[in-house]
C-alpha cells in the first residue's frame, strides 16, 4: 500500500482588510455624480527653462480639506498661487464652480489665502486687519463690526482687537491671518504652510482647530505644506508632488500604506526598502529573493510584476517585529542581524539593525509597557520579522 | 537694574556737546549781546581778570534787546513767513516729484535700482554752488529752457530772478533728500502685503492708498523734514536765482552778519529761526511717542 501523499501544510491565507486605521464616509471623489469645486486641467507654469508646474490635472470637491504635499521647489506653492491669481498659466485652465478663472485678477476671485508670513498689515490693528476684506466689498459699518466681532470670537482674540500685529505672539498672528482670510466667507480657503512658524505643541493644537473650523464653516480648504504629519492629520486627500507633477493622490491612509512609488514611500514617514527579484508568483502570494533573508520574502502579490523582474519591497519600521529569540525554522520574512543603534523617543523606540551584508534596517516598537523582561541592548543578536501583508511591492 | 554706562555711550553726548551745544550757546550768547564798534563787533565780553565779579558783570549786561528789535521790525516777520512759504511749497513739490521717482526705483530690478540710486547721488559730487549757477544758464531769458520752448513754439518765460526760479532751485537742490528716505521706506515694503490686499479684494490703485502710502509715511516725514528745514534757512538759492522780491530769512541773516556787521542781531534772527523749526519737530515726536504708548 502506498501512503497517501502528505497533505500540503495549510497555508495561512492573509485576510485582506481595509487600508488604514480611519473610517470615513466622506469621499466625493469616488462619486461619479459629484461636481468638483475647483478643476485644474493640464495646468503648466514655466519660469524660464524651469517647469515649475507640469501639466497638472486635479479636481477638488466642495467641503474637502485637500493638501498639496512635497519638498520645497516641487511646485505646490506655485499651483496654489495660480488659483489665487498671483501667477499666470502657461497652459491649461483652472475653473472654480464651473467658471474659468482666466483673466480674473486676484481681487476678483472668490478665494482667500492665508499667507505663510501671515502678511498682516502692520499699520492696522487686529480688527482693522480682519475688516480689510469686508471694507473692499462695500459692506456697511455695522455689518462689518458684527462680522469682525464674530471672527474675533471664533479665533478667541476678543481681548486683542486693538493691538497692532507687532504686539502679538506668533500663534496670535496666525489666528488673525486666519480670521482675516475667512471673514469674507470665501468659496475656498488657501493655506500656504499655515503652521510652519509655530512651535510643535501649538502646531498640534492648531491642526485640530483648523479641522474643526473647516467642518464648522463648511468651506473647502486647500493647504500647501512640506510637513507630512500636518497633511496626514488634517487632509481628506493628499496630493504628493515632485518636480512639478503629482505622483500620487489619495486619502492619507492610502498614500501612507499603499504608496505608488519609492519616492512617496520615502517622503511620507520612514521606510525600509529592499531591492529584490521576483522569484515566483503563487497567487495570492509572491516569493521575493533576497540575499540577507535565507528563506526569501513571502508577500501579497498585489501589482507584482512577472517573475524575474526587479522590484522594491517597502516595509514600514512600525510593521516589523524585533526579537531576541530565533523564530521557528521555516518561517518566512525573517532577517537576522545585530543591533547597531537604538533611539528611544519615549512613545517609540527605534532599533537600527545591521544585517550581515552591512545593510541597516529600521524597526520601530511602541513602548506599550513600562516594564520589559528582556530589554534589547547594543550589539545584541536579534531577529527581525514581518507579516506577509506588511510590505508593499513597488516597481518604480 | 541700573545699567552700567560704557565710555562708548558717552561719545554721542560728547560729540553733541562739541558740535552742537557749544556753537549754539555761542550764538545764543551773541544774540543776547549788544552791537558795538569793536573787533569782534559786540559787547559785553567776559573780563576774566576780574574773576567772579567779571562773570557777574557779564551776565548782568546780557539782555533781550535784539529780540525786541526783531519783533518791532515788520521786515523780519515777513522774511520768516516768506521763507516758511517757500520751504513749504518746495517740500510739497519735492514730495510730488520725489514720491513717484522713489516708487519707480523701488519697483525696479535690484541691478537697475543701484544704477538709479547712483544717479540720484551723483549730483552731490559737483559743487552745490556750480549746480545753482547752472540753473541761471537754464532759466535766463536766452537760456536753455527758452531755447527749447522756442523750438516747440511756446512763448519764452521770464523766470530768472523771480520767486518761481527760487522755487525751482529749491526743489532741484533738495530732491535727493526727499527721494532717498522715500526709497528706503518703499524698498522695505513687503510685497506680500500687496498680494494680501489684492487677495482680500482690493484693486491695485486702492491697495496703494490702503497699504503702500500709509506704510511709507515714516519715509515721507523723514524726507519732508530733511527738505523743509534746510530750505527755510537756504541762502545761496534765493541769492543767486531770486530777485529783490524773494526775501528769505537765510539771506537776511547773511546781510545782517556780513553787510551790516550786526552779529548780535543776526544771531537773534538765527535763534528765532531755530526755535520755530525745532518746536514743531519736538511736538510731533512727543505725540508719536504718546500714540505708541496708547497702542500698548
Amino acid at each position: 500500500m502506498s501512503r497517501p501523499p502528505a497533505a500540503k501544510p495549510p497555508r495561512t491565507q492573509p485576510v485582506r482588510r481595509n487600508i488604514g486605521a480611519v473610517r470615513s464616509s466622506f469621499a466625493p471623489w469616488n462619486d461619479p455624480d459629484a461636481t468638483p469645486l475647483v478643476r485644474f486641467e493640464g495646468v503648466t507654469k514655466r519660469f524660464g527653462d524651469h517647469v515649475a508646474v507640469d501639466d497638472i490635472s486635479l479636481d477638488i470637491y466642495p467641503g474637502e480639506f485637500f493638501a498639496l504635499l512635497g519638498p520645497s521647489g516641487c511646485g505646490k506653492t506655485t499651483l496654489m498661487r495660480m488659483l489665487a491669481g498671483f501667477e499666470s498659466l502657461d497652459a491649461g485652465r483652472i475653473t472654480l464652480a464651473g467658471v474659468d478663472l482666466a483673466g480674473a485678477p486676484p481681487h476678483q476671485r472668490p478665494v482667500n489665502m492665508m499667507f505663510q508670513s501671515y502678511a498682516l498689515f502692520p499699520h492696522l490693528t487686529v480688527e482693522q486687519n480682519i475688516a480689510f476684506g469686508l471694507k473692499q466689498e462695500g459692506m456697511g459699518k455695522k455689518d462689518i463690526a458684527a462680522r469682525v466681532a464674530e471672527m474675533l470670537a471664533l479665533v478667541k482674540l476678543e481681548a486683542f482687537a486693538r493691538r497692532k500685529p507687532d504686539q502679538l505672539s506668533g500663534g496670535q498672528k496666525q489666528r488673525v491671518a486666519l480670521a482675516r482670510a475667512i471673514a469674507r466667507k470665501p468659496r475656498m480657503l488657501l493655506l500656504d504652510e499655515p503652521l510652519g512658524a509655530l512651535d510643535k505643541k501649538l502646531r498640534e493644537e492648531t491642526q485640530f482647530e483648523l479641522m474643526d473650523l473647516q467642518v464648522e464653516l463648511g468651506v473647502t480648504f486647500l493647504i500647501v505644506t512640506h510637513d507630512q504629519e500636518e497633511a496626514m492629520v488634517m487632509a481628506d486627500r493628499i496630493a504628493v508632488m515632485r518636480d512639478g507633477r503629482i505622483v500620487q493622490i489619495g486619502r492619507p491612509e492610502e498614500v501612507y500604506e499603499a504608496p505608488s512609488s519609492r519616492y512617496v514611500a520615502e517622503f511620507l514617514g520612514d521606510v525600509n526598502l529592499f531591492e529584490t527579484r521576483v522569484e515566483a508568483i503563487d497567487h495570492p502570494m509572491a516569493h521575493l529573493d533576497l540575499a540577507e533573508a535565507s528563506t526569501g520574502f513571502y508577500v501579497l502579490d498585489d501589482d507584482c510584476p512577472a517573475p524575474g523582474s526587479t522590484v522594491w519591497l517597502a516595509v514600514r519600521p512600525e510593521k516589523m517585529r524585533i526579537s531576541l529569540d530565533a523564530p521557528p525554522a521555516g518561517e518566512k520574512n525573517v532577517l537576522a542581524g545585530e543591533i547597531w543603534d537604538i533611539g528611544y523617543t519615549g512613545d517609540w523606540t527605534n532599533y537600527i539593525v545591521e544585517l550581515p551584508g552591512g545593510r541597516l534596517v529600521r524597526v520601530a516598537q511602541a513602548n506599550a509597557r513600562r516594564f520589559v523582561d528582556r530589554p534589547i541592548g547594543w550589539d545584541d543578536k536579534v531577529w527581525v520579522s514581518f507579516d506577509p501583508d506588511a510590505g508593499v511591492v513597488l516597481t518604480s | 537694574m541700573r545699567r552700567a554706562r560704557s565710555p562708548a555711550a558717552l561719545l554721542p553726548g560728547l560729540w553733541l556737546a562739541i558740535f552742537f551745544a557749544f556753537p549754539f550757546l555761542l550764538v545764543l550768547r551773541l544774540s543776547l549781546s549788544d552791537t558795538a564798534l569793536a573787533i569782534p563787533p559786540y559787547t559785553p565780553r567776559i573780563d576774566w581778570s576780574a574773576g567772579i565779579e567779571g562773570l557777574k558783570a557779564f551776565f548782568a549786561a546780557l539782555d533781550v534787546e535784539m529780540y525786541r528789535r526783531l519783533g518791532e521790525d515788520r521786515l523780519y516777520f515777513d522774511a520768516y513767513v516768506s521763507s516758511l512759504q517757500f520751504a513749504a511749497t518746495g517740500t510739497i513739490l519735492a514730495l510730488l516729484v520725489g514720491y513717484p521717482m522713489a516708487y519707480g526705483m523701488a519697483k525696479c530690478r535690484p541691478g537697475t535700482r543701484s544704477v538709479l540710486l547712483m544717479l540720484v547721488i551723483l549730483p552731490f559730487w559737483t559743487s552745490f554752488l556750480i549746480r545753482v549757477y547752472a540753473w541761471i544758464g537754464i532759466l535766463k531769458p536766452q537760456g536753455l529752457l527758452n531755447a527749447f520752448l522756442g523750438l516747440i513754439g511756446i512763448e519764452p518765460l521770464d523766470l530768472l530772478y523771480t520767486p518761481a526760479a527760487v522755487q525751482i532751485g529749491l526743489v532741484y537742490s533738495y530732491l535727493p533728500f526727499m527721494v532717498l528716505p522715500l526709497y528706503a521706506a518703499l524698498e522695505r515694503l513687503d510685497h506680500t502685503l500687496l498680494e494680501a490686499a489684492a487677495d482680500l479684494g482690493s484693486p491695485p490703485w486702492k491697495s496703494f492708498w490702503q497699504v503702500t502710502w500709509p506704510l511709507s509715511i515714516p519715509g515721507v516725514i523723514a524726507g519732508c523734514l530733511l527738505c523743509f528745514i534746510p530750505m527755510v534757512g537756504e541762502f545761496i538759492i534765493p541769492d543767486l536765482l531770486g530777485g529783490p522780491g524773494s526775501l528769505m530769512i537765510g539771506r537776511a541773516i547773511w546781510m545782517e552778519f556780513f553787510a551790516n556787521r550786526d552779529w548780535p542781531f543776526a544771531s537773534a534772527v538765527a535763534i528765532v529761526l531755530l526755535v520755530t523749526l525745532v518746536l514743531p519737530i519736538v511736538l510731533y515726536q512727543r505725540q508719536q511717542a504718546k500714540a505708541l504708548e496708547a497702542g500698548r
